[in-house]
């Protein structure tokens, strides 16, 4: 098992380095809440709300090498089931956990493989801090999933109702329908007329052939005609739709009920990481894996009244369990393994674009090394002041003993598609 | 522009279409099946609630429909899904097209010949396949 995931870990970091390095847009990169982070006690927060999974989260801290083969900070996270193509029935039932008729219950378990995002990470510690030591890179990988997710049963005849309405508005916004009604019609006119010369075509006399020939020939010119100008207006049906669903207040409106929070949902995740000392692969050890559960219980349109603080609130908890590599007491370099099992929660407040938090986890290690325990506690906050810019900021006390203040405050910024580092 | 030939008998077989768009979860498709003959056009299947297919829909008797024009036209709303998912949802779309009750029962795919655009932003998609009913002899 560790041997299949190193050879996962050098393959993954092999071919996505490459995918790294491509152009990133600055509105897909966020703060790195990935497991592969989270075993490592540096993700902005270890108690994540289950979310639907991002294709390829390019949370791209830096791509830089510094010369060795293994690379330094840097950290992605995709879904292999929509990255790669599936020729499995998709259902937008499923995406959303609702039922698709009064008669058929909610989707709950809505596909582990589907939901799944895959994670790799690596990061350089140059100072010993919370659980990581100084002059070491840990890389790790991760998986997570959602397990269950539940909605009440008007939440899903509500959503219900929102799709079958805006199955009707998409129809009355499409553009240009009369123009190419007369160009189907005269295409099929042409087809049928080109059918017709073709088959007496066939049966002509070498006489009657070179006439029969040049109307068919501009039958043929006259269904090109036809067919680039149907293609002309399909080209740009796209941007006006899109520009048409932008502005319309229904279809907002549908969307925010599309992008309303399930009652109950259920994560699992799962990584495993390695420590190299001085980045050499000569010093490499198991650093740390774990699995753990976050389950969220969200409350949707918390408000005082209908124009002050109408958000969505969440309550999450965490269990997990871990396996340890810790240093021994008196030594620089003698590991020792250990079980621990972490337990928790969060408290979280979206409004529009601006997200606050509270979370708190008590990590206990097994008998022998109870001298270890510790705690984790910190405040986050997010807002996104456009696509282009995000402040985040996160501040509390980490687990470990030593340097446990944990501190993370960015601005993604940019304009454009320049790269950008987060670190 | 591609427009794919189904023959059908001169008979009073009843002509059926189902089509399956297969894409992200997330993506809400609005999906209809058109039918032009004789100078009009009428409605014979659609993508209900989003969905992403449209049921087996009768499209009429055989001898009735021949010359008929059919057009299945499906617009992809990609708004739900994280916008790094785009470009794979427009490069990974596939549509499959099941006609029956002709002279074969035949399947059907979006192919690089027909109608398949996004908008600038790659949040919309629009698709289009064609279809001729030809009379063929029995």
């Amino acid at each position: 098992m560790k041997r299949i995931i190193q050879v996962m870990l050098i393959n993954l970091i092999i071919i996505f380095s490459a995918k790294g390095q491509e152009v990133i847009k600055l509105k897909d990169l966020k703060t790195p809440n990935s497991p592969g982070f989270q075993i490592l006690d540096i993700a902005p927060s270890s108690i994540e709300r289950p979310t639907n999974p991002k294709a390829f989260a390019a949370t791209l801290m830096s791509l830089t090498s510094n010369g060795s083969a293994i690379p330094k900070n840097f950290a992605m996270e995709f879904s292999p089931f929509w990255t790669f193509k599936s020729d499995s029935t998709s259902s937008i039932h499923k995406y959303l956990n609702i039922r698709k008729d009064k008669s058929s219950k909610n989707a709950i378990f809505s596909g582990i493989l589907r939901k799944m995002s895959v994670s790799l990470v690596s990061t350089f510690s140059d100072s010993t801090a919370g659980s990581l030591l100084k002059n070491t890179n840990y890389i790790a990988f991760g998986i997570r999933t959602n397990l269950i997710t539940i909605r009440t049963k008007t939440q899903s005849d509500n959503i219900n109702i929102a799709l079958s309405k805006y199955s009707e508005k998409v129809r009355m916004l499409r553009s240009h329908e009369e123009e190419l009604d007369v160009l189907n019609n005269q295409l099929r006119k042409s087809i049928i007329e080109t059918e017709r010369l073709y088959g007496i075509l066939e049966n002509a006399s070498s006489d009657e052939r070179k006439e029969i020939q040049q109307d068919y020939n501009e039958e043929i010119a006259n269904q090109t005609v036809i067919g680039m100008e149907i293609v002309s207006i399909s080209k740009v049906q796209p941007n006006e739709l899109e520009k048409a669903l932008d502005t319309d207040k229904e279809i907002q409106n549908y969307y925010k009920k599309f992008l309303e929070l399930p009652v109950f949902q259920l994560d699992g995740a799962f990584a495993y990481s390695e420590a190299l000392s001085g980045n050499q692969s000569d010093n490499k050890r198991f650093n740390r894996s774990g699995f753990w559960l976050n389950g969220a219980y969200n409350i949707n349109n918390l408000k005082i009244d209908d124009n002050l603080l109408n958000g969505n609130f969440s309550i999450i908890g965490s269990i997990r369990y871990i396996s340890d590599n810790v240093l021994e007491v008196n030594t620089t370099d003698v590991f020792s393994k250990t079980n621990a099992f972490d337990y928790g929660g969060r408290i979280q407040y979206t409004i529009k674009d601006f997200s606050i938090s509270y979370e708190y986890l008590k990590r206990e290690y097994s008998n022998d090394n109870s001298n270890l325990n510790s705690d984790r506690s910190v405040g986050l906050m997010e807002y996104k002041i456009n696509d282009n810019l995000y402040f985040t900021g996160t501040y509390g006390k980490n687990f470990g003993e030593v340097n446990t203040l944990f501190t993370l405050f960015g601005i993604n910024y940019g304009f454009g598609n320049s790269s950008l580092k987060t670190d | 522009m591609n427009v794919v030939k189904y023959q059908i008998e001169d008979n009073s077989n009843e002509i059926n279409i189902s089509v399956n768009i297969i894409t992200a979860d997330g993506a809400l498709v609005t999906a209809d099946v058109d039918l032009y003959i004789n100078d009009k056009k009428s409605l014979k299947g659609e993508s209900k609630n989003g969905e992403h297919y449209i049921g087996k829909s009768s499209l009429g008797i055989a001898k009735e429909l021949t010359n008929g024009l059919l057009l299945i036209e499906a617009d992809i709303d990609l708004k739900l899904i994280e916008e790094s998912f785009w470009e794979d949802c427009f490069k990974n779309l596939s549509i499959k097209y099941f006609l029956n009750g002709g002279k074969v029962d035949k399947s059907f795919e979006l192919v690089p010949e027909d109608i398949k655009y996004k908008s600038d932003l790659g949040g919309t998609i629009k698709t289009k396949k064609y279809f001729f009913l030809k009379q063929v002899k029995s």
